[in-house]
């Protein structure tokens, strides 16, 4: 009990002592920074709570595309991570080639897939999806195959299927990578959402609400949007550590 | 373990059906379907290489900028993912301190992040190599944390039993362990610097493959738009490779490994 | 262990010859620039005695975006010499997605910068030590672009259309000519953002796009599609036009350089001069410096850009001038649209100056 008050308070003290300082524009004195070029916390909140309302169904816009997209990326870099422990032999490229979707650019991908989409969400969903196959893929991969010396010929002493070798043996040691790539997708889903909606064809959304007050200098509004995604982001991460938390218990990690 | 002649034949038959199955789709997109916009959603891949053999030399050239860019951003975030892990596996607290920023760090886009960096260091060059590392650096940093916490506490204490000082725990057991989740990381890195680079390249850069696909985009050149997309792809592969390679060079245990699993 | 370090040095350097390679590819493309543009200088010169014997001043020009025709003038000046007859070394920033030039301005990064009036006002309006020293676009160059068979023939008709802009400082001008129409942006007619290629026009996702007429108007034209078959509303002649393309800098630094601002204007009109009076000239030079967009299409957009640097009627010799009325009806337009400003855009003295341009044209 001691440790999870201890979890909470140290980093809401360093955060409150961060904000207290950028507050007293103690940052912008040590950085050069005028307030109008990086609002203090105040002005953020204050043009938050007048445009809450919107910044709210902003936020859950972006939020839905980012999470659906989230789960199908996720579930596509999973299967293929099965597919080339399954078939190594001719699944292993699969690997390379959904790790190479990580090297197109999002600003090239919102475009093709506003060809595909007309609705600015199917956009979001296509580009996130494309994000996050590669992280899953990659982590999956190495949890399916990295395993415990002699765990395998243990099971081939039992003579176990290769069925069983994947349900009992593969796959719960592949949990723990499935929680580290949701870990890195969780971020990297939500800011590619955002930055599709750069070019979406719809005026609603985070990245919407960023790009075009940023644009236009309107900075308090910009980062009161930028604030709104990194707490979605925190809130979601803090949602994957919890369950990550009960689902491996027995994981070194863990303990 | 397959031997390298049967992977290049596996790899080329990957080719020729990825080849294949894109051919078919464009057809179908405009010869069956006959939609306007095919050569925007789809176009036929052998006309893509045709303007990517046309413009080759421009190409390379944009390439070698932007790869250039990207290994030094994939250092440098490599380098920051890594120290950042360890100083994390170092404490829980500082864990627990750090983490909720990191994930803030990573949703401020550059948009908003460059003229913070521009305004700080003052010159582009420098403040676009800061940027690309920023990108790169979070998905090394949660993989290296999540293999560093990974060692069995068994292992740690039969360490600690041979009187081993904190120091060589982390260069003996944590580190070497955690490779395979470190090259994890890297290889999901790697691909990520190329987009990194090629996004600070569209920061007021005056070559790179970034420029190339801004240009080819709002002038509406839908062949060299592609064949941008595709030289990106090509650098992803060739940076994957580079860390794969690397991979089977440092975790020279796993190879083992992978061998037994394969007889 | 051995073979391990060999191979990790070879990485290494293979890596560190990769960068050196194109580090150098880079610098040796900076060299050839200048080299053409000090013998450029050289040869003028030799004719004229204005240089400031030897050392020229730095001044760097952050562009809004890519190297286009959009900005033949600075581009034409810097191949002719002129900035180097003035005594400035000239360094051209290529806009880009992530740039905004207020910023860089301000910050130090650029001296000069390029943008639109309406933005720069919002930088102001935010406390943004900025102003103006020079209009370069005398109208608006903004147009609301519909297929003939949408029937969008005059503004009223957008009623329960599609209409799409850019956003982000550039829907001022759409949202005055709704005004003026009497419709509602939110229950009259879906207002979208449009991605930067025309490509929502031509499958039909969007009815009317927002298009300049030196740049997205002709990619629809080159596309295929012919004048004809092209609805246009013209913020112009709406009377709903804002003022685009300035020339701003920060005032601090302007204080400290206010020779160097007129050696820099006068340098750049004579450059904006020469491009519209022969924009197919212009617009090769400009295809010089950065190939990735056809020649025609650049030409095509010198020719357009020229109609708004020298409008008809408009006398060459005021080139840059700042037009105040124009000026004004842009903040005036901006109060209206731009509900959140953080204050009313000034339009005097100390924010759009005349002074430099006055000095420059003497």
């Amino acid at each position: 009990m001691k440790d999870k008050i201890k979890n909470i308070v140290l980093p809401a003290s360093f955060g409150i002592l961060m904000i207290a300082l950028w507050e007293g524009r103690m940052i912008h004195k040590l950085l050069g920074f005028k307030p109008f070029q990086l609002p203090i916390p105040s002005e953020i909140i204050k043009t938050l709570s007048k445009n809450f309302n919107k910044a709210i169904i902003d936020t859950l816009t972006t939020v839905n595309g980012a999470l659906v997209g989230l789960v199908i990326g996720c579930i596509i870099g999973f299967l293929v991570a099965v597919i080339a422990t399954q078939f190594p032999k001719w699944g292993y490229t699969g690997l390379t080639v959904i790790a190479t979707f990580n090297a197109i650019p999002i600003v090239a991908l919102s475009p093709i897939m506003n060809r595909w989409f007309e609705s600015g969400f199917g956009q979001k969903v296509g580009v996130v999806t494309v994000v996050c196959m590669g992280a899953m893929a990659i982590n999956s991969y190495r949890g399916l195959n990295d395993l415990k010396p002699f765990a395998r010929d243990l099971m081939q002493s039992y003579a176990a299927s290769e069925k069983e070798v994947f349900f009992k043996l593969r796959l719960p040691n592949c949990l723990p990578s499935i929680f580290t790539a949701i870990k890195i997708n969780v971020p990297a889903a939500l800011m590619a959402a955002m930055i599709s909606e750069y070019f979406a064809a719809s005026t609603s959304g985070l990245g919407f609400g960023v790009k075009d007050n940023l644009r236009k200098g309107m900075m308090a509004m910009g980062w009161s949007y930028i604030v709104m995604a990194s707490l979605v982001g925190i809130i979601l991460y803090l949602f994957i550590i919890v369950v990550e938390r009960r689902a491996i218990k027995w994981h070194a990690s863990q303990r | 373990m397959i031997s390298k002649k049967e992977r290049l034949r596996v790899n080329i038959v990957w080719v020729i059906g990825i080849f294949l199955v894109w051919e078919l789709g464009a057809f179908f997109l405009a010869g069956v379907l006959n939609d306007p916009m095919a050569d925007a959603k789809l176009p036929y891949l052998h006309t893509i290489f045709w303007v990517i053999i046309q413009n080759f030399s421009e190409l390379l050239g944009a390439a070698g900028l932007t790869f250039s860019r990207a290994i030094l951003g994939f250092i440098l975030g490599a380098g920051v993912g890594f120290l950042l892990a360890i100083v994390m596996s170092l404490s829980k607290t500082v864990e627990k301190i750090a983490f909720p920023y990191l994930i803030f760090s990573q949703m401020v886009p550059v948009l908003g992040l460059a003229p913070i960096i521009f305004n700080l260091v003052r010159d582009m060059n420098t403040s676009r190599t800061i940027i690309a590392a920023y990108i790169t650096f979070f998905p090394v940093s949660v993989n290296m944390l999540s293999g560093l916490t990974s060692v069995d506490n068994e292992k740690k204490e039969l360490m600690y039993s041979y009187a081993a000082g904190k120091k060589s725990i982390y260069f003996k057991l944590m580190i070497p362990y955690s490779l395979p989740y470190l090259f994890a990381g890297l290889k999901i890195a790697a691909p990520m610097s190329v987009t990194a680079s090629i996004l600070v390249d569209m920061l007021g850069s005056s070559g790179g493959i970034g420029v190339k696909l801004l240009y080819s985009l709002y002038s509406g050149t839908k062949d060299m738009f592609w064949a941008s997309v595709f030289t990106s792809a090509a650098m992803g592969i060739i940076s994957y490779s580079i860390i794969l390679i690397l991979e089977k060079k440092f975790i020279p245990w796993k190879k083992e490994v992978v061998q037994k699993e394969g007889a | 262990m051995k073979k391990r370090n060999l191979l990790l040095f070879v990485v290494a350097a293979a890596a560190t010859i990769m960068a050196a390679c194109s580090s150098d590819k880079s610098a040796t493309g900076g060299t050839e620039t200048t080299a053409a543009e000090t013998t450029a200088a050289v040869e003028t010169t030799a004719a004229e005695t204005t240089a400031a014997g030897g050392e020229l001043d730095k001044v760097t020009l952050q562009l809004k975006w890519l190297p286009q025709s959009q900005f033949m003038g600075y581009y034409v000046a810097a191949e002719k010499g002129y900035y180097e007859e003035e005594g400035i070394d000239i360094e051209i920033l290529p806009g880009g997605s992530d740039i905004i030039p207020e910023q860089n301005v301000y910050n130090g990064v650029a001296n000069i910068g390029v943008t639109w009036v309406s933005s720069l006002m919002t930088y102001q309006a935010q406390g943004y030590e900025l102003q103006e020293i020079a209009q370069i676009f005398q109208k608006s160059g903004l147009l609301l672009v519909s297929k003939a068979e949408t029937g969008i023939a005059s503004p009223e008709d957008l009623a329960g259309k599609k209409v799409g802009n850019w956003f982000g400082g550039n829907e001022y001008e759409i949202l005055a000519l709704l005004e003026k129409y009497q419709l509602d942006k939110n229950s009259d007619l879906e207002l979208v953002q449009q991605d930067y290629t025309m490509d929502q026009v031509k499958e039909g996702s969007i009815d009317a796009a927002s298009a300049m007429t030196y740049n997205e108007f002709g990619l629809l034209l080159e596309s295929g599609i012919a004048k004809e078959d092209l609805n246009v509303i013209d913020m112009n002649d709406e009377g709903v036009a804002m003022m685009e393309d300035c020339l701003f800098v920060n005032s601090e630094w302007a204080a400290e350089n206010e020779d160097l601002i007129v050696r820099f204007l006068r340098a750049s009109i004579k450059g904006w001069a020469e491009a519209s009076a022969n924009p197919q000239a212009a617009g090769e030079i400009v295809y010089n410096v950065d190939k990735s967009v056809s020649l025609e299409h650049q030409v095509y957009m010198a020719e357009e850009v020229a109609k708004l640097v020298v409008p008809e009627g408009f006398d060459p010799a005021n080139i840059g001038s700042i037009d105040m009325a124009a000026i004004q009806q842009t903040a005036d337009y901006l109060a209206l649209y731009n509900k959140d400003l953080a204050a009313t855009p000034v339009v005097d003295d100390s924010t759009f100056t005349a002074k430099y341009w006055e000095e420059a044209t003497k």
